[in-house]
């Protein structure tokens, strides 16, 4: 009898680790070979490439911040949705997944919801090629957005969406495509601000700019743990120049005392301690340009 | 035999379903209701907490995220909870240093920074609750980051809800720029 156990034992063992092991199958087709899919090819710990990971501002606050200081909208900082078609492989489709979402958040803060048929259909299609298109309610999101209707679940359904796609990937042992995902949204994010400081210069978006040396100091240690593929490190390169021109940039941190405060019928927390940002016009030009520079680049591999 | 046999084949195929989700997340009809009730405020994201039960007299579970707060920007920070679990839960805005803000204040705290004439005057009757030792519960507060960086926000059973697995979802939205 015990050996008719271990026989069955055996079996359900056997079947419950090849469900694992589609589940977490990633199918990628192209770009990112098979060892560095799935985990343990990294210097940092899994762990710690994903909270690092999972740290990165959403898609949408970028545009957030541009709205909030009356920058005018302009279809021009936008990618255009012609050139997906040619994303054939995954690396390019993770960095397009994340430059889209940023271009979908910036549609959705200024309720242009006549574009944004247009780039939920790449972002499904994308998705789908990624294998994460269950996370995006496209019909739901297409209903909202054509009829023009409760642009707040509109806004809401995009960004979640986004997070679901990003989690499930993380989750999946396909942390190398949530890397590239957050990369290209904070990639079109800066190049947003930079975009909008050479039309209307302003010293609260020139601070967000000089900001971003912080964000990009976790962007090279999750990149550099994908290093050994081509791709990744073309893109490491590109992004050590930018590393270097952040190198100038200073942000000094001014001690304080939080406290408690009323305000627009709020208990609002102010933080007093505060970091300040010196960067100079010049640095700025650079950081534009090579972002433009990079940006164009990626998309056009 | 053959009963043995289905009994363990159940047992394991069961355990190994489920043991992945025996502490579920919020349900999904929770993130999106808390993050859209939330006034005029833009989700940014959600921290839906799986909450473990902790044993007689150990510290509640913590669950824990990190998250990069820009400077200059005010965020929304609010904590919903399922049926059942109100007043259970709590959650703290903190980062390296120190805490700024959270959901719960003493009946101490509360007093000595004035909490509750700020709530009473400013928040909606449903938006809190005073708790009979005098403790606060809010729902939401506001957060005006001066400090770019890496923040962390702690979501966890209050003392005495300890003694059954749960969820809380706390959301994250961005306000706007602060003036």
């Amino acid at each position: 009898m015990l050996k008719h156990i271990s026989i069955i034992l055996l079996m359900v063992s056997v079947l419950i680790a090849c469900g694992d092991s589609g589940k977490n199958s990633t199918g990628d087709d192209t770009g990112i070979p098979n060892e560095l899919q799935g985990e343990g090819n990294t210097e940092v710990s899994d762990e710690a490439m994903d909270q690092i990971i999972q740290n990165f501002p959403a898609p949408v606050e970028m545009a957030a911040l541009m709205e909030s200081i009356n920058v005018p909208y302009s279809q021009k900082y936008l990618f255009p949705t012609d050139v997906a078609d040619d994303y054939n492989t995954s690396f390019k489709q993770a960095i397009g997944l994340g430059i889209y979402s940023t271009d979908l958040g910036y549609l959705n803060i200024y309720s242009k919801t006549s574009s944004i048929v247009q780039y939920i259909t790449v972002i499904k299609r994308i998705a789908d090629a990624l294998k994460v298109g269950q996370f995006f309610d496209f019909p739901t999101l297409k209903r909202l957005a054509t009829n023009n209707e409760n642009l707040d679940s509109l806004m809401f359904l995009s960004v979640h969406s986004f997070n679901q796609m990003d989690d499930h990937l993380r989750m999946n042992n396909r942390s190398h495509l949530s890397a590239l995902v957050v990369t290209g949204v904070w990639l079109e994010g800066l190049y947003l601000a930079s975009q909008v400081y050479k039309d209307l210069p302003n010293a609260k978006i020139a601070e967000r700019i000089g900001d971003q040396k912080l964000v990009l100091s976790d962007i090279m240690v999750i990149l550099k743990g994908y290093k050994k593929d081509k791709n990744f490190e073309n893109l490491i390169v590109d992004l050590e120049i930018l590393e270097k021109v952040y190198e100038d940039v200073k942000i000094t941190i001014i001690p304080g005392k939080p406290e408690m405060v009323e305000q627009d019928g709020m208990l609002v927390i102010k933080q007093n301690e505060q970091s300040v940002v010196d960067i100079s016009e010049e640095q700025i030009k650079v950081i534009t340009n090579k972002v433009e520079e990079v940006r164009n680049k990626l998309m056009s591999l | 035999m053959n009963r043995i046999a289905v009994a363990l084949i159940f047992v394991l195929v069961f355990t190994g379903l489920t043991s992945k989700d025996a502490l579920a997340q919020c349900k999904q009809q929770l993130v999106y209701s808390c993050a859209t009730e939330n006034g005029r405020a833009i989700y940014l994201r959600d921290f839906n907490a799986k909450l473990k039960k902790s044993k007689p007299g150990k510290p509640a579970f913590v669950a824990r995220f990190s998250v990069v707060l820009n400077k200059g920007t005010r965020y929304r920070l609010n904590l919903c909870n399922p049926n059942g679990y109100e007043d259970r839960t709590m959650l703290i805005l903190y980062d390296a240093k120190k805490e700024y803000g959270k959901t719960f204040y003493t009946a101490e705290e509360a007093g000595k920074q004035g909490v509750l004439e700020l709530v009473k005057k400013n928040y909606k009757p449903e938006e809190y609750s005073v708790l009979p030792d005098g403790g606060i519960m809010l729902q939401k507060f506001d957060f005006v980051c001066e400090k770019s960086g890496v923040y962390f926000v702690a979501i966890q059973y209050m003392d005495g809800f300890t003694d059954r697995k749960g969820c809380a979802v706390g959301i994250l939205s961005f306000v706007g720029k602060n003036k």
